[in-house]
């Protein structure tokens, strides 16, 4: 096989057993890698009576791209998964950049699943054909940094690619993650908080065998082409020069309501030019990554010299520092390193911390039920105690690690007030899951955020696509988009953030596009989605390069379907139904109270309208039931047997 | 002497180097027709926690320590290119220059133990194309060295006009 590494490994945890198998070439074909390998492995092998996020039969699965490790611009996304997630009570797969998913492919594999719970904490070794499961006692308790020194000292080996839960994992945080060499993160979901779960601390890799390709020359022709195309886009100058971070000031202001802290945040010490010229030291890349979006940092003065990392993207920064009231840079880089040493998501812990901080303020909650700690904004020390608390499970963080929803239980029985008052300032869609905004004034984002399963991670939603630049065809094409969906929406609403019109057109095309790119472990940043050139034709002209594969933009756009279904077939055997695509209520006909955007009012009735016209696009019925023919179109005759059963497809 | 085209040197500005692993992919591609950074003629040597990341390859030695210790005199220069190659009919595989070199630049095949050696791909190195923030360029040492020196005197102006200012 070219571009796939050909084997799979299965771990039983309960009983030390690895199992190694070679890679079903159908399999492989049908669903590609990363996301499209998670997704059907879940739908598979998951028992869905289990509802407990932590027994031993949950699911942990990793898996590479189908073209991560080969000759592809930006092609290193990893993936990491699990059947039932704390945070929601549903799937979810978490996406990384860095050396660790090539270097997986490099050592022979495309997937790893993880079932059991081991009698004591282990971490998996690869060197190519040796796999073996290693005690972990010394590391447990160790933060991500310290275990991967500590690792590779062991091994006698520098080489290796690490990824490692932290403390947070270990102690079964919400929104706990692995880490990816160092300083990535697949966050989302806590899949760290499984992990630690089943006494996995993680995984080493050392790969030496690399992945053979169909046709070299065709590959490196592939590479130049896009990067011609790409390096002149006005957006590769600003992601190569400033990375995420020019995004700080912009994403915080975008909190309308619920954060009036980011909103009124004074951003003139935490910026991007702060950024550059005080603490970045360098570009760094991931794998096979010409656009070098990260920067290596090192904070230079004050309490907190010394300190230094990689990464710290706005998304870290944001609730690390406006969110929290915080405007001390060094800090702020302080917690963004603390918290990913820790293994635990920035934005989950920023979130929940700015709530709590929020109640403490409304007087909803007291001295009395944290412990002592005055909840003050800004407050450099008591961030870094709760940090610990929250990280380690200490004092008031025994409660805040369940999570913000444990916590709004709580703060509405000690206050006697209806959950549904308390909820009302917690940003999460009717998932659960957490909402980087209040979106209301931005009807696609509102759109895309309520149906989304992927909170923090912004990587499926469909409106970068037409955040900015002139939307019209002829912009569309421009950015990749094939000529078919290029014509319609440029003719439509698909640009004007005010309605909702024609949202689920745009949706319903850059859903399957992430799925594909994801798929294929191609970073996002590199196609469509993030305003560059990569589209759906060139994937395919690069997985003919690599696989020898004749496909076209169609069949991709037909497996970017056909990952969505199977996606929508684990939400509903999960119990998620029509009413969890919706944002809670008090998002609806509520206008925005103050702000640019003041007065500006979300309709639930056009909301439904066009999330009726997603269920049409998708092949679904009015409640959000695939239709068989639907599914027997895609290749899905079996999955629909098995929904069938359950009563989860559409009547007649 | 040669064309001065014939004196381009591969030079590292470790600096820039931002840890992609592009030059590794692409060198192992085109050389041994694989994805595959064990088989790279150039390694990146990293220190992931320290956000180092350097470039090592083969310098082409004016006198080099390789050729000198090679016990079948295995080792010469291709004219054409400057690079130092391996004469395969003649090499036994005692990886002698691989202990020699000061720079760790030899590779040894993971799998078949053949010694490996960067070629400067016929004159135009594979690896210096893929380079986005040219950390590797492929160039002449005159210009090297004048752009080093440029680069230098950049900055003592901008030092000199900070103390005019004072």
């Amino acid at each position: 096989m070219f571009g796939w590494a050909g084997n799979v490994i299965r771990v039983d945890l309960t009983e030390g057993k690895i199992h190694k198998e070679p890679l079903n070439e159908a399999f492989a074909r049908k669903w590609y890698g990363c996301h499209g390998f998670l997704q059907k492995v879940v739908f598979d092998e998951y028992d869905f009576s289990e509802r407990d996020p932590m027994s031993p039969k949950n699911i942990v699965a990793i898996a590479p791209g189908a073209l991560t490790g080969t000759f592809t611009p930006g092609s290193q996304r990893l993936g990491v998964a699990v059947a039932l997630s704390p945070s929601y009570g549903g799937y979810l797969d978490g996406f990384s950049g860095g050396h660790f998913g090539p270097e997986l492919k490099y050592a022979g594999y495309d997937l790893i699943v993880f079932t059991g719970k081991s009698p004591k904490p282990v971490y998996l070794r690869i060197q190519d054909d040796l796999v073996e499961l290693r005690d972990a006692s010394h590391l447990w308790g160790k933060k991500v940094r310290e275990t991967s020194r500590l690792v590779n000292e062991e091994l006698g080996d520098p080489r290796y690619k690490t990824l490692f839960i932290g403390p947070s994992g270990e102690n079964r945080v919400h929104g706990a993650m692995a880490v990816a060499d160092l300083f990535r993160c697949p966050a989302g979901g806590s899949t760290g908080a499984v992990m630690g779960s089943k006494n996995l601390k993680g995984m080493v890799v050392l790969g030496t065998k690399g992945v053979k390709v169909a046709d070299p020359q065709a590959c490196f022709e592939a590479f130049d082409r896009i990067y011609e195309k790409n390096r002149v886009e006005p957006r590769f100058k600003v992601f190569a020069e400033k990375g995420t971070k020019w995004l700080i000031a912009l994403s915080g202001t975008l909190n309308c309501q619920y954060n009036v802290q980011a909103r009124e945040f004074d951003y003139s010490k935490v910026n991007v030019d702060r950024f550059l010229e005080d603490l970045a030291e360098g570009n760094k890349a991931c794998h096979m990554c010409f656009q070098h979006c990260d920067h290596y940092w090192r904070v230079k003065s004050g309490k907190y010299a010394g300190e230094f990392g990689c990464g710290g993207e706005a998304g870290s920064i944001i609730p690390m520092g406006p969110m929290v009231g915080n405007d001390d840079f060094g800090s702020v880089m302080h917690f963004v390193a603390l918290i990913s040493d820790l293994g635990m998501d920035s934005i989950t812990l920023g979130s929940l911390l700015a709530t709590a901080m929020h109640w403490f303020q409304d007087g909803l909650l007291t001295e009395k039920h944290t412990g002592g700690l005055k909840l003050e904004w800004g407050n450099v020390e008591l961030i870094e105690t709760l940090i610990h608390q929250v990280c380690y499970r200490e004092g008031f963080g025994e409660l805040l690690g369940e999570g913000v929803f444990a916590l709004a239980e709580k703060v509405a029985e000690w206050n006697n007030l209806p959950l549904e008052e308390v909820t009302k300032y917690i940003r999460v869609n009717n998932k659960k899951r957490e909402v980087a905004a209040d979106f209301r004034p931005l009807k696609g984002l509102a759109f895309s955020k309520a149906i989304d399963i992927r909170e923090c991670d912004i990587l499926n939603i469909a409106d970068t696509l037409m955040a900015e630049g002139p939307v019209n065809q002829e912009r569309f094409e421009h950015l990749g988009v094939p000529t078919e969906f290029a014509e319609k929406f440029g003719f439509s609403y698909v640009g004007n953030p005010a309605f909702f019109d024609d949202k689920a057109m745009v949706k319903h095309y850059n859903d399957n596009h992430c799925a594909v790119a994801n798929s294929l472990g191609i970073c996002l940043r590199f196609t469509t989605w993030a305003q560059m050139r990569m589209g759906l034709e060139d994937m395919a002209m690069c997985i003919k390069a690599a696989t020898g594969l004749d496909t076209t933009w169609q069949d991709l756009f037909a497996f970017g379907e056909r990952c969505r279904q199977i996606e929508k077939g684990i939400l509903l055997r999960h119990g998620f139904r029509k009413e969890d695509d919706y944002m809670p209520d008090h998002w609806y006909n509520v206008p925005v109270e103050s702000g640019m955007f003041e007065g500006v009012v979300m309709d639930k009735g056009e909301f439904t309208q066009e999330l009726e016209n997603l269920y049409e696009l998708r092949g679904w019925d009015k409640e959000g039931f695939p239709r068989r023919d639907t599914l027997e179109k895609l290749g899905l005759e079996g999955e629909a047997d098995r929904l069938e059963k359950q009563g989860l497809i559409a009547k007649g | 002497m040669a064309a001065e085209s014939n004196n381009k040197v591969l030079f590292v500005d470790f600096e820039k180097c931002t840890g992609c692993r592009t030059c590794e992919v692409a060198c192992s591609l085109r050389n041994e027709g694989i994805c595959n950074p064990a088989l790279s003629r150039i390694s990146i040597v990293k220190w992931e926690e320290m956000g180092i990341d350097v470039p090592m390859v083969c310098q082409q030695c004016e006198n080099p320590p390789c050729r000198a210790v090679c016990p079948m005199e295995a080792g010469y220069r291709d004219e054409k290119t400057g690079a130092l190659v391996i004469d395969y009919d003649v090499c036994i595989g005692c990886r002698s220059c691989v202990t020699a070199c000061p720079f760790g630049a030899l590779v040894v095949h993971p799998h078949t133990g053949k010694v490996m050696r960067c070629t400067l791909c016929d004159g135009d190195p594979t690896c210096v194309k893929y380079c986005e923030t040219k950390a590797l360029q492929f160039i002449v040492p005159s210009k090297l060295t004048y752009l080093k020196k440029k680069a230098s005197a950049s900055r003592l102006s901008e030092l000199l006009a900070k103390i005019e200012l004072e």
